[in-house]
């Protein structure tokens, strides 16, 4: 399983991000949020300055692209487990 | 001359501030990454309330008891702490809710939507890539046009992706 980070940062936002966190996976930029719109996640004003951002969401996609786990936290401060996403992805095979 | 009898010590309004600090500490629970801490926000809120209702008591205790309690400026100053941290533990609690509901968000057994976006070198990456799809062609666009386009390499093997959707760097 590869995950795959995507936000409205520009890539030299995630550039830095990758630099002080040591992340290797790939962080994709949305800065229009069109992506983020088809997904249905756009939060209007979430942002700083008042800025358009992404709500906060996982989805494990199979192989052929279809999602087979979800997960949408009611409360930022609250994140994905990592154990939860691996057993998920296990349940894959 | 009437005897004062000595005045009790007005706990009241400290138990309220131990019960704020208390409020406001239960938020590193989230640093712990436990299973269990989607509970923690309402924990919080819990604690502020209790917090408050024994800030106000222990004020009320030593106005409207003067002679029992002591504690009317202790007990205003403790009381008006306690009243900030709660005001910033139940805006805290507002703020980190207030998301939109993922209604039409793809839900289990649904079809993830493709998307090309650029990854933080400005190569352009696909849904079909990052699957390994036999029928994607990883073409490399570089960022410099006089540079070489890179025939389609053999596909990678079909593989599993964790799409993480996150507010930013910040």
């Amino acid at each position: 399983m590869r995950p795959v980070a995507i936000s409205v940062d520009k890539p030299e936002q995630s550039r830095r991000l990758a630099s002080k966190t040591g992340y290797t996976f790939p962080i994709l930029s949305d800065p229009k949020a069109e992506t983020i719109r088809r997904y249905n996640l756009l939060h209007k004003g979430g942002g700083p300055e008042g800025s358009d951002i992404s709500r906060p969401a996982e989805f494990l996609v199979d192989s052929s692209g279809v999602v087979r786990w979800v997960n949408f936290t009611e409360d930022i401060r609250v994140r994905a487990k990592a154990d939860e996403m691996l057993a998920a992805a296990k349940e894959l095979k | 001359m009437t005897e004062i009898a000595e005045r009790k010590r007005n706990w009241m309004p400290w138990l309220g501030l131990l019960l704020a600090l208390a409020a406001i500490f239960s938020n590193a629970g989230f640093f712990l990454g436990l299973h269990g801490d989607k509970a923690i926000p309402w924990l919080s809120l819990m604690l502020a309330i209790a917090a408050l209702v024994c800030a106000i008591a222990g004020v009320m205790r030593a106005f409207s008891q003067p002679q029992v309690y002591s504690g009317k400026i202790s007990g205003s100053i403790l009381g008006l702490l306690v009243l900030l941290i709660c005001v910033f533990t139940g805006f805290g609690f507002i703020q980190s809710r207030a998301l939109p509901v993922a209604a039409g968000a793809p839900q289990v057994g649904q079809k993830a939507p493709d998307f090309t976006l650029a990854d933080m070198n400005g190569t352009q990456v696909s849904l079909a890539q990052l699957l390994g799809k036999a029928n994607a062609s990883p073409q490399i666009i570089p960022a410099t046009s006089d540079a070489h386009i890179t025939p389609a390499t053999t596909p990678a093997p079909p593989r599993a992706v964790l799409l993480i959707f996150y507010r930013g760097w910040w």
